[in-house]
């Protein structure tokens, strides 16, 4: 098991606040003063992240929560953080 | 009912938000006409989670004045509804104790909130707005409106308690009291807004004790609005009263014309216009009942500048020739109503 594995999948902000809906979540961020609306898929992750879940973990998780294989499991979750990253809401 | 009609409908009465979830729940696939709903449970999900970031720095900055407020419904009912997006808000109103309006409304000041003109008791922030209550029915633009029974700030004190929204710990009323409130905001309006009777249907969910509500109508002196609003419940939306409520009702029995009034109320697709005559029902003499519709016809001239806010201060007779008018007009739309629903 490599160091990679063990890590966290990504760490959150800690003022950045969640709330689950019904087909997703939203996510507001308290320095942008933006909201983002995430579908079901992005909400999962998004709580994968929360838990502290590593990535061997969370594409586990993926895979069996959504019946996707591995390999699309892996290029949805690295899309998904990379996007998290890209409006801020992951620690630096 | 198709879904782009119920869509439609929901979304006119501020429920879309709550029937797409429904429809969520419910595992109805995505269509054109929910893409609507879906829009609006998002927007209002947003709006909501920013107006209540927006409040709850309110209430951390008022302080020691936290104690001298309370949130009535429906900000405070929010937190029944499933999540943020079920329920449109368009502000909060905030009971303040006696005599402490002054100060809250300076508090609010200072925080930049700021009334529109003629409205001094509407506060506007980024986002949030309040309405500030030293009355809770509104009793000191109406003064009549206490023989129909009243919500005065120090008997709602009495269950006023802690409940949690969205994260922050407010100041609200009891829930029976909620319930009364609710009931009354309601028939005062004509059901005019379907979504207060969801509110009703979710604080009938939640009662655990049907025999403090009638405690607490007794209390207050306001039992016909929340008999009313048992029998729509009852009626219009299918909740199912427990024994208790069934056995309330039958004791209290509406008179034919509150019945009329009800469903007339009902069947002109609430536009509000019974409200103020069915509200009146409450009002136990004769000489007191229209003393109460002769002043919520024509109250007095603060009131109604606030109804015709083009009119300077100066020219406030002319406000009540204005509202004859206003109300002929209102009579001749229903009489218009009637007819045709006489001739088909």
């Amino acid at each position: 098991m490599t160091e990679a594995d063990t890590k966290p999948v990504l760490r959150i902000r800690e003022e950045v606040e969640y709330r689950a809906l019904a087909d997703g979540g939203m996510i507001y961020d308290p320095e942008s003063r933006r909201i983002h609306h995430l579908n079901r898929t992005a909400a999962f992750i998004w709580q994968l992240c929360q838990e502290g879940c590593t990535a061997d973990v969370a594409l586990g998780r993926l895979c069996q929560d959504f019946a996707v294989d591995r390999e699309r499991a892996q290029r949805d979750l690295q899309a998904m953080l990379a996007e998290f990253a890209a409006v801020g809401l992951l620690q630096e | 009912m198709r879904t782009t009609a119920a869509a439609a409908l929901a979304g006119a009465e501020q429920l879309g938000g709550l029937l797409y979830r429904r429809l969520m729940e419910g595992g109805v696939p995505p269509s054109g006409a929910i893409a609507g709903l879906a829009r609006e449970y998002h927007e209002t999900a947003a709006e909501n989670l920013l107006v209540m970031r927006e409040f709850a720095h309110v209430l951390d900055q008022l302080g020691d004045l936290r104690d001298q407020v309370l949130v009535l419904p429906g900000a405070a009912l929010l937190r029944l509804y499933p999540d943020l997006g079920c329920r449109s808000m368009d502000d909060v109103d905030l009971l303040v104790a006696p005599g402490r309006g002054g100060v809250v409304r300076r508090a609010l000041g200072d925080m930049g909130m700021r009334s529109p003109r003629r409205h001094p008791d509407i506060l506007v922030g980024e986002r949030l707005t309040i309405d500030l209550h030293e009355r809770a029915l509104n009793e000191d633009r109406v003064s009549s409106r206490s023989q129909a029974g009243s919500l005065t700030a120090a008997a709602l004190w009495e269950t006023r308690r802690c409940v949690e929204l969205d994260g922050m710990i407010i100041p609200a009323a009891g829930l029976e009291d909620e319930f009364i409130y609710s009931a009354a905001h309601a028939v005062r309006h004509g059901y005019s807004r379907l979504v207060w009777l969801a509110d009703l249907a979710f604080l009938q969910q939640a009662m655990p004790d049907w025999e403090l509500l009638q405690f607490r109508c007794r209390r207050h002196g306001i039992t016909r609005p929340v008999l009313y609003a048992l029998h729509l419940l009852r009626r219009e939306l299918g909740c199912v009263l427990p024994p208790e409520v069934l056995f309330w009702l039958h004791a209290e029995p509406l008179g034919s014309l509150e019945r009329m009034l009800l469903r007339r109320a009902f069947a002109d697709g609430c536009d509000g216009e019974w409200g103020d005559l069915l509200w009146s029902c409450g009002v136990p003499r004769w000489r007191a009942r229209w003393s109460f519709l002769l002043e919520t016809a024509f109250p007095r001239p603060r009131v109604l500048l606030q109804v015709f806010p083009f009119l300077p201060r100066g020219l406030a007779p002319l406000a009540y020739f204005l509202r004859l008018f206003q109300l002929l007009g209102r009579g001749v739309r229903l009489g218009a109503r009637v007819l045709r629903r006489l001739g088909r």
